[in-house]
């Protein structure tokens, strides 16, 4: 039978945590909040891995999850570990297909609801207030709140706001809820960072039965000299340190702005939503920028190195299309990929060849114009193998071609996503295979990328 | 009633230990094999799921697992585990699936997952606050201390059940003396091999979390109690809310409260009806109550016609039918 190819692969330990992973599940990894290694942050992963290493049995199943911004769906397959007893050596994983496309589009009323409910789960204090914002009740079992529950609940009666800080307001309390609604709080006695929720009772005037009150924490309770020793290991990282102090605001720019285009705090004039809908753009814009700073840094480190095998670039471009194929089908574009049965033997790394034929793809189908072509296409020349990505776009002229692999070169454009980085990343990918990434282009006639890396055997 | 013999007769097989771990194994597909039947036709019989439904299941199964978890943390704490919460952690499903074997546990369980499904959907359905009614309101500021005192502590006890319903979690706190007894008694057989010293002082700690810490059926109680002679005005769901008012009700007609909550099911009408006739509503006022909770079914015109006492003896009949 043939040997399945996998796109990545990753391996967990005997306790289910996620050891090493290629990407793309790395990245998925560390979206669904988790870390490497650390305990798989995917659920739907996380469950068959326990079951295929409880039973000691190889599993293949679709696994479902959600990045943040895309719904991933992928096909894995999960071996318990060849040395002897998988519970205590843990499994490999292989991903055979991986596909992303956007989620379905959300009612503003569910959005706003499961936002709720999502920050009723994750608050660490509960208060009921009367309409007048007075405490009545008060519900906490964290450390770091001990000291304003015991205040609160010696003072009941009085407004939630006398017992902390807003942030950043200097106007009388307790304001209209709206505006409260969503604020930053300080609080004596605890180190973290605090959002107040409150969600309105009663109608048909919210709030004319008084309010729930969530304080929701920016982070974990972890004891602080742990935080200390993980930080210790070894020098600041982007990828480790920087990325998830820089994904968390920028999150809840976006979440804000988010709630402000959807006028979930009331309503508001469209060029006001408009800007805010260009808050959220800017704001995912900047995840994406940080995502990629994570990847330069692997790339541009001393000890990167590929690791070349021999493949088949038809194969590696026919999934490339296929997991694009949504994205494309929203602005009604074709990838026309190498036909099935098609061949080109390359020796290079799968998932990195992949990693590059995504980003020019990707690119291809945010410059195209609507019901364009994309083609995809193979070819030799003795020493190297070529997989060529050619759009029907505006095209580049000389002087665009000249700086387009350059480091955060983004050619004026301003709009759109795209981090400047994608084909720096590119480019040194292919370096570090003993390829090239090059490029022709006429303005007006579209452009054509072209990723060349040693050929692989004929005989493949 | 299941039909599962004690222990299969010793004669057959005595041994060996793997017999003993098959025979165990048998004696649970046994007990599947003779649920199989009224669980089906539960299921065929009904077209309201709410007693079984996914929710409530998973809600029971983390209220297990939440008791389990929380007295094996003070276990470990006895004992000088160096990680309690993995200690904790590693024993929780163990002692919840034999806790889940203990059916007045389970009940008591099932009953509070129950009252909060209620006290949810009369919040999306006829706006009745789950925490806060106007009758908890009006006695909060009663001149009354005592009362209002009650009321009080009620009202945080509500709003803590309520989360805590939402996380699935069944505090030890919480449990009434009858429920934390037999919950003591299954861990205690399932932990045979804790020292008595060790057991009773776990013990200890637990009875001293309970003693400082008024659960909420009691709250309730003392509340309902402090009416006194105005006990009837708590008898409206719209106005005492869930809580107050299954309290009341219990008190008022006999019952048990774990069963006044189920019989809010749209299957035990009857019962439901005839509780509200024992406790002293009128037919009509037993109607409107009927109808806040199932706005579709009709009163049984028989329950019009049955006196107070009527009502009351017809309960004590059914096995379920009082309180302990």
């Amino acid at each position: 039978m043939e040997e399945q190819t996998y796109i990545a692969h990753a391996r967990t330990d005997a306790n289910d945590r996620l050891v090493a992973a290629d990407e793309p599940l790395a990245a998925l990894q560390r979206r669904c909040g988790g870390e490497i290694p650390g305990t798989i942050a995917i659920p739907e992963l996380r469950e068959q891995v326990r079951k295929a290493r409880r039973t000691n049995l190889r599993l293949g199943r679709t696994i479902h999850a959600y990045d943040g911004s895309d719904r991933i769906k992928a096909w894995m397959e999960i071996v318990p570990g060849d040395q002897g007893d998988s519970r205590e050596t843990g499994c490999s994983i292989g991903i055979v297909t991986w596909q992303a496309s956007p989620p379905p589009v959300e009612r503003d009323d569910d959005a706003a609801q499961r936002r709720d409910a999502i920050d009723d789960a994750l608050a660490e204090l509960h208060a009921r207030l009367d309409p007048d914002q007075r405490v009545l009740t008060v519900h906490t079992e964290a450390e770091d709140l001990k000291p304003l529950y015991a205040r609160m609940s010696e003072n009941l009666g009085k407004v939630w706001t006398d017992f902390v800080q807003i942030d950043g307001s200097q106007h009388a309390q307790p304001l209209h809820w709206r505006l409260l609604d969503q604020a930053r709080v300080v609080i004596d006695g605890s180190p973290r960072n605090w959002t107040a929720r409150l969600i309105p009772l009663g109608e048909p005037t919210p709030g004319s039965q008084g309010f729930e009150l969530y304080l929701i924490a920016n982070r974990a309770w972890v004891h602080r000299a742990e935080r200390r020793d993980r930080r210790a290991e070894d020098g600041a990282s982007i990828g480790r340190d920087l990325t998830p102090i820089l994904r968390q605001p920028i999150a809840r720019i976006v979440a804000n702005a988010e709630t402000i285009r959807s006028r979930l705090a009331g309503p508001i004039g469209d060029e006001y939503s408009d800007y805010a809908r260009d808050i959220v753009n800017a704001g995912q814009h900047l995840l994406s920028l940080v995502d990629d700073l994570t990847d330069l840094e692997v790339v541009e480190s001393d000890g990167f190195r590929a690791a070349p095998d021999a493949i088949d670039l038809a194969d590696v471009a026919q999934r490339a299309a296929g997991i694009l194929a949504v994205r494309a089908q929203e602005k009604r574009i074709t990838i026309a990929a190498p036909p099935q049965g098609a061949t080109q033997p390359a020796t290079a790394e799968f998932r990195r060849v992949l990693q590059v034929l995504l980003n020019l793809v990707g690119n291809a189908i945010r410059y195209s114009p609507e019901g364009s072509t994309i083609t995809i296409a193979l070819g030799s020349d003795g020493a190297k193998a070529h997989v060529s990505v050619r759009d029907e776009g505006p095209g580049l002229d000389e002087q665009a071609q000249r700086i387009v692999f350059n480091k955060f070169e983004r050619l004026g454009r301003s709009g759109g996503g795209g981090s400047g980085l994608g084909l720096y990343i590119s480019k040194r990918l292919a370096h570090a295979m003993g390829g090239d990434l090059t490029l022709q282009s006429r303005p007006g006639e579209g452009a054509t990328f072209t990723l060349s890396v040693p050929i692989g055997d004929a005989a493949g | 009633m299941t039909s599962v013999p004690d222990a299969i007769p010793e004669s057959i097989h005595a041994d060996q230990q793997v017999d003993a771990s098959l025979r165990a194994e048998l004696a649970r597909g046994d007990m599947a094999l003779s649920t199989l039947t009224p669980v089906l036709t539960h299921f065929l019989n009904t077209q309201d799921r709410s007693l079984f439904s996914d929710s409530i299941v998973a809600r029971v199964r983390g209220m297990l697992r939440s008791a389990s978890y929380r007295l094996l943390r003070v276990e470990a704490e006895e004992i000088g585990a160096n990680d309690v919460f993995a200690y904790a952690e590693a024993r929780a499903d163990m002692l919840a699936e034999e806790l889940a074997r203990h059916a007045g546990f389970l009940g008591h369980c099932h009953a509070l997952s129950i009252e909060w499904q209620l006290a949810d959907r009369l919040r999306s359905r006829n706006g009745i606050d789950p925490i806060l009614s106007p009758l908890l309101q009006s006695l909060i500021a009663t001149g009354d201390a005592q009362l209002s005192d009650a009321a009080m502590g009620t009202l945080a006890a509500q709003a803590r059940f309520i989360e805590q319903q939402k996380r699935m979690e069944m505090p030890l706190a919480e449990l009434p003396e009858e429920q934390f007894v037999n919950f003591i008694s299954v861990w205690r057989r399932q932990r045979e091999d804790l020292s008595d010293d060790l057991a009773g002082s776990v013990e200890t700690r637990i009875r001293q979390m309970r003693a400082d810490n008024e659960a909420r059926l009691s709250l309730l109680e003392r509340t309902a109690a402090g009416l006194g002679a105005r006990a009837d005005v708590a008898l409206s769901l719209a106005h005492a809310g869930a809580a107050l008012f299954l309290t009341t009700l219990a008190h008022k007609a006999g019952q048990d409260r774990d069963i006044a909550v189920v019989s809010t099911n749209d299957r035990q009408l009857v019962r439901f009806a005839l509780s509200l006739r024992a406790a002293g509503l009128s037919p009509a006022e037993t109607r409107a109550q009927l109808r806040c909770l199932h706005p579709d079914a009709s009163m049984p015109a028989a329950i019009a016609q049955v006196s107070r006492a009527d009502a009351r003896a017809l309960l004590e009949s059914s096995p379920f039918g009082h309180a302990e």
